[in-house]
Order: C-alpha cells, then sequence, then structure tokens
C-alpha cells in the first residue's frame, strides 16, 4: 500500500508536524512512503489550523493540522487503510 | 534546482575581487568571516529541497512550467505573496539571521512589472530581456544581489549636482553592443556571495538626469567590478570559536559590501532601463514595496530565535516563572506577531500589475517596515532586560577554554544547578547577538529609513478622504446616509433639541 505524505510549508508550525510522520513509519514498517507522489492514501501534515497542505479534490485522505497522540494517528491510519481494502 | 551544498560550490567557481580588512579574499565559500553568511544563504537553497517545506519554498515558474526555487519566482497571485512571506519567516526561524536572498527576488519581479510599463510607453523591449534573465536566473538557480541604494555624497544635491557625478551610479559610454558604466551600490546584501548583482536607480530621476536612470544586471566578477565588504560589530569573534558570537553557523544580519563599477561593460540583453527616467520612480517605489513587505516575516522569523533565547535564558537563570518576565515575554511575541499581521495583510491585499505579476499593498507594505523600525528596538530591550547585565559582560570562549580560569567560570557563571554553564553562556550570547550587533540599525535603514516610509504612507493614504468623512460625522456636511436612514435631513432632525 502506497502512503504520501505531504507537508504544508511550516511557516510557524504550532506542533512537530515530522511527529506524525515518525509514528506513521513506525506503526506501519510495511507501508511504502512517498512524498507528494500519487497514492492509496495522503496524509496532509499542516503546521496549524490554516491547513495549507491539504489539497482539495484528493480522494483518500487524512490531515492532520495539530498536535495528535501516537494512538489517535494510528487509528486514523488504520481506518483509511481499511478504507483502501477492496 | 540547487542544493544548499551545491550553492557553495558554485560559489567556488566563481572569481569576483573582493577585500576585507586590508586582505583580498581568495575564497568566499571558505573565508571564516564571510562563511557563516554563506551559509544562511545556502538554507534558502536546502530547504527548497526538503519536502517538510517545499510547499512554501518552491514554486512552479510560469515562464517554463518548471518547478522552481521561490525566490526565483515571479509572483502570480496574492497567495504567492503570502507564501514569500511565509517562506521568508521560516527561514528567519532556521538561520536566526539574514538570508540574503529576498533583495534579488524583488529585483526581479519590480523590474518584471516595471519593464512592461516602460516597453508599452516607448516600444522598447526591456520586458523580453527581463524575461529572458529571469528564466536565466531561474534555470540555474541563481542569486542575484538587488543593489539600489547609491552612495550619496552630499544627501541635499540632486545626483547632477554633486562634485563628483559618480556617487551615483551612472551611464558614462553607450556603444553599439551595450553600455559602460560607473559608479558604486552601498550596504549590498550579500554581494559577494551572490553570482549575479542587479542595479536599479536608487531615486526618482527628472528629465535632465537621464545617465543615472540605469537598471542591468551583471555576474559578480565582471571585469571592473571591486567590492569591500564592510565591518560589523563583533565580526572578528568568528575567528574566536563558536561561543562568543551568538550565532556561529549564520551570523547576523546579511553581510553587507561597497560595490564599486569601475566602468563596467554591460552588454544590451542585461539593460532594463537606460536612460527612462519617467520610470525611475515607479521602479524605486515597487522595488521598495517588495522589500518592505518582506519585514514583517524575516525580521518575526529571527525574533522567534530571540524570543525562545530570552525565555531559554529565563528559566536557565530561574526567573521563568516570575508574573513580569511572563508578560514581557509575552509583549515580546505580541510586537512580533503583529509586524506578522503586517506582512500577511499586505501581501493578501496585493494586486495584478499590467504585467499579469502581482504586487503587495504599497501602503500596507510601507506601515510594515514603519514598524519594523520601531518594534525590534523593543523587543531587544525586553530580552536585555530579562537577560541582565551578563548580556553585556559575559567572559569570553577563550577564558573558558582556558584551564587556569574555566573551573572559576563553571562555578560563578551557573545559573540554575540543573542547566550546565556552556549552555547558559550560548544562549546569553544568542541574546546579545539577535539585540545589540547589526540587527537593529539593519532593523531601521534596510530597505529604507523611516521617513521613505513616512513619505510613502503619507502619499499612499487618502487625508482628503479622511478629512471628509469628519466632516460629515460633526455635521459640518450633509450626511446622505442620515437622511435615508431617517427620512429627514439632519437638520430637520435637530431641529427639535434646538
Ligand atoms: C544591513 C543593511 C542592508 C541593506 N541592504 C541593501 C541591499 O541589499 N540593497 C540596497 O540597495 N540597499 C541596501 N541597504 C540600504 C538601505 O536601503 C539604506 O541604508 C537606506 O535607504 C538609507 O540610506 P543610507 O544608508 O544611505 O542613509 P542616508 O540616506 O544617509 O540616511 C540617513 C538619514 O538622513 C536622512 N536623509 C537622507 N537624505 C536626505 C535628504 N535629501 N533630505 C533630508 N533627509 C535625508 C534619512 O531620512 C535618514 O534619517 C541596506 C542597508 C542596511 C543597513
Ligand atoms: S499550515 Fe500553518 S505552519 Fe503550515 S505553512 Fe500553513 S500557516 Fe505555515
Amino acid at each position: 500500500m502506497k502512503v504520501a505524505i505531504k507537508y504544508c510549508g511550516g511557516c510557524n508550525e504550532n506542533y512537530s508536524r515530522e511527529e506524525v510522520e515518525k509514528v506513521i513509519r513506525k506503526n506501519f514498517p510495511d507501508l511504502e512512503i512517498f512524498y507528494s507522489k500519487p497514492a492509496n492514501v495522503v496524509v496532509f501534515i499542516s503546521g496549524c489550523k490554516k491547513g495549507c497542505a491539504f489539497v482539495h479534490g484528493t480522494e483518500n485522505f487524512l490531515h492532520f493540522d495539530c498536535k495528535r497522540s501516537e494512538e489517535e494517528i494510528v487509528e486514523e491510519v488504520k481506518r483509511a487503510l481499511w478504507r483502501e481494502k477492496p | 534546482m540547487m542544493s544548499g551544498k551545491e550553492y557553495i560550490e558554485s560559489l567556488r567557481k566563481l572569481k569576483p575581487r573582493i577585500y576585507f580588512m586590508g586582505r583580498r579574499i581568495e575564497s568566499v565559500a571558505d573565508d571564516p568571516i564571510l562563511a557563516p553568511h554563506v551559509n544562511a544563504a545556502a538554507m534558502t537553497y536546502e530547504l527548497a529541497l526538503d519536502p517538510r517545506y517545499e510547499e512554501i519554498t518552491t514554486a512552479v515558474s510560469h515562464l517554463t512550467g518548471e518547478k522552481i526555487n521561490r525566490f526565483t519566482h515571479i509572483h502570480q497571485s496574492t497567495e504567492d505573496l503570502v507564501k514569500k512571506v511565509r517562506m521568508l519567516r521560516l527561514l528567519g526561524q532556521k538561520t536566526g539571521s539574514c538570508f540574503q536572498r529576498c533583495v534579488g527576488c524583488d529585483a526581479i519581479n519590480a523590474l518584471y512589472i516595471t519593464c512592461y510599463d516602460i516597453d508599452k510607453k516607448y516600444g522598447t523591449d526591456y520586458f523580453e530581456r527581463i524575461k529572458d534573465y529571469v528564466k536565466y536566473v531561474q534555470k540555474n538557480d541563481l542569486m542575484p544581489a538587488g543593489a539600489m541604494t547609491d552612495v550619496k555624497g552630499d544627501r541635499s544635491k540632486r545626483p547632477g549636482q554633486q562634485v563628483d557625478k559618480d556617487l551615483y551610479v551612472r551611464v558614462v559610454e553607450k556603444r553599439e553592443d551595450g553600455i559602460v558604466v560607473r559608479g558604486a551600490k552601498a550596504h549590498i546584501t550579500g554581494a559577494v556571495n551572490s553570482h549575479e548583482i542587479i542595479v536599479m536607480p536608487t531615486r526618482a530621476l527628472e528629465a535632465d538626469e537621464k545617465e543615472f536612470a540605469v537598471s542591468f544586471a551583471v555576474p559578480v566578477d565582471a571585469e571592473g567590478v571591486t567590492m569591500i565588504f564592510g565591518r560589523q560589530t563583533n565580526d572578528l569573534r568568528r575567528l574566536d570559536g563558536d561561543i562568543d558570537c551568538g550565532n556561529a553557523k549564520y551570523a547576523t544580519v546579511g553581510g553587507e559590501a561597497l560595490v564599486i563599477f569601475d566602468n563596467v561593460f554591460v552588454p544590451w540583453e542585461r539593460v532594463f532601463m537606460c536612460g527612462e527616467h519617467d520610470f525611475t520612480a515607479q521602479l524605486v517605489e515597487v522595488f521598495a514595496t517588495f522589500h518592505r513587505q518582506n519585514y514583517g516575516g524575516c525580521k518575526v522569523g529571527v525574533a522567534d530565535v530571540l524570543i525562545g533565547a530570552t525565555a531559554n535564558v529565563a528559566e536557565m537563570q530561574g526567573i521563568a516563572k516570575a508574573s513580569h518576565v511572563v508578560d514581557k515575554i509575552t509583549e515580546m511575541i505580541h510586537l512580533a506577531e503583529t509586524c506578522w499581521c503586517c506582512s500577511l495583510a499586505c501581501s493578501y491585499e496585493g494586486y495584478r500589475t499590467p504585467s499579469g505579476a502581482y504586487m503587495p499593498n504599497p501602503l500596507l507594505a510601507n506601515v510594515t517596515k514603519l514598524n519594523i523600525t520601531r518594534f525590534p528596538y523593543e523587543w531587544s530591550r525586553i530580552a536585555q532586560d530579562i537577560t541582565g547585565g551578563i548580556v553585556i559582560t559575559l567572559p569570553s570562549e577563550k577564558d573558558y577554554r582556558n584551564p587556569e580560569t574555566r573551573d572559576l567560570i563553571e562555578k560563578y557563571m551557573k545559573g540554575v544547578a540543573e542547566v550546565p554553564t556552556e549552555q547558559r553562556m550560548r544562549m546569553i550570547r544568542l541574546v546579545e547577538n539577535l539585540s545589540i550587533g547589526a540587527e537593529l540599525p539593519e532593523s531601521m535603514h534596510g530597505a529604507g529609513s523611516p521617513q521613505a516610509q513616512k513619505i510613502m504612507i503619507a502619499r499612499r493614504s487618502n487625508l482628503e478622504m479622511k478629512k471628509e468623512i469628519a466632516k460629515i460625522i460633526a455635521g459640518i456636511k450633509p450626511d446622505e446616509n442620515f437622511r435615508k436612514i431617517r427620512g429627514v435631513s439632519e437638520e430637520e432632525y435637530f431641529a427639535r433639541f434646538k
């Protein structure tokens, strides 16, 4: 399963955006993770509620725009992956 | 796009003539005084390749469709203008310094807009030339310096009235293949570690001052170009280790040079204005607008570092929880975010010019910069207040490294017990670097002295309109809305009270 990570520019992030990526990589070692490439799931990571990372029209996506716990991130990713399953 | 490392490598291929402290600089990339400025500029390259930042550090060229570094972009929307200031704040946070590349970015944008208008009036081909030049800059991911400020000699005299006419850059010869220019530009940020220099006139010029109405680009190592790198407060501390500078990796402010053009030949394809004096005011104003837009971005990014440093010092000295300290740090944040609001506002209020490129709102851009001539003095005052006298009396790194005095410094320069003395020293030096040295006069004069902004603000705000509305509210002039709301004139309405 391919997952694309799309970061906002991070001009003044309110939390560590990289934590989201770290959590995903740690908990889902079998996923193929790319930056800004076509994929089954796109994970938008914005540094604040302005949400600059988000691109309208994306089918299966997750959007993080504030600090979330590891469990929450894992749960959301699992749900998105489940949506992709045939 | 180049990486930071490739940018540094690209500088090694150039051979500019640079002097500093009585010696010729052999390699800009490797000289210990200049290298930190080079590192700061390299950050503009590095972050463009990082997926965590590329959303704001890159753009798609409207000329080639290629992905480019945003510093080489011609802004195509207000969103582009906003992304530019977001990028500047980010870079200020990552370097705690001036990364220099915005001046060239502002120069190509100002020329793009102005050349289009000159061609419309005179049928010249400057717009095609600047488009070709922008493509060249984008393709090679170049860093051009922007050189507007003339040395100006006697400020009470116009360019042509100076005893020595070379005190404003001017055309001394026109040839079939190009022009020859002479003069000097002062305080040019990042000039020594740029690939190119873009020259623009410094002020609005009259019909008898056509020789000074000149804009062009040359490589930094063009024949006849000499640069004398300017001194900064505490610059030689860079030779003393990595603590005393405060910011050993990225220095402070951009690193400015006096750039002298001694009969420099410029081929026509790199000339963007030659005698069109009636467009000098526009070029200066558009460039200044772009440049003043920046300051609530980059300076606020640097302020973020200073606020962080001040909060760290407060913790390291055991005063972080004191209510006046919390209040003062909040005040620093308030001042910084106020400047950020200004940069965002002038960007969101930007508009499309006839060339198709977008520029920020000039009134609000000038307000942004005028605030920057004041607020950094206030947030620096607070940083110095919280840090204490140690901000200017801290023992040197050399004494800290000296076995004879090290233990004494370890013992007596300690703050709270859990923080190593060296960490406290580093943080104090960072506060010193950001609140005392070159940083403040740069806020004052970079992108123009306060009076230049006052003039623009006065010119751009509609004072007559404000006088009119005051007269209406005071009942001196009729209020058409009042009649609509009450169905009678003000006179009739208030007659019963008289
Ligand atoms: C750190 C730094 C970086 C800079 N980077 C660049 C750059 O990259 N490119 C660039 O082109 N420029 C750059 N500048 C130049 C900057 O734009 C100028 O410093 C600014 O425009 C002021 O000009 P000046 O320094 O010559 O001061 P002056 O013009 O001498 O001003 C000093 C005072 O004199 C007043 N004054 C000047 N002329 C008159 C007059 N005719 N009548 C009445 N009062 C007058 C001013 O209002 C001011 O109060 C930089 C400056 C600094 C400090
Ligand atoms: S989402 Fe927030 S932190 Fe990220 S680029 Fe946009 S404004 Fe900056």
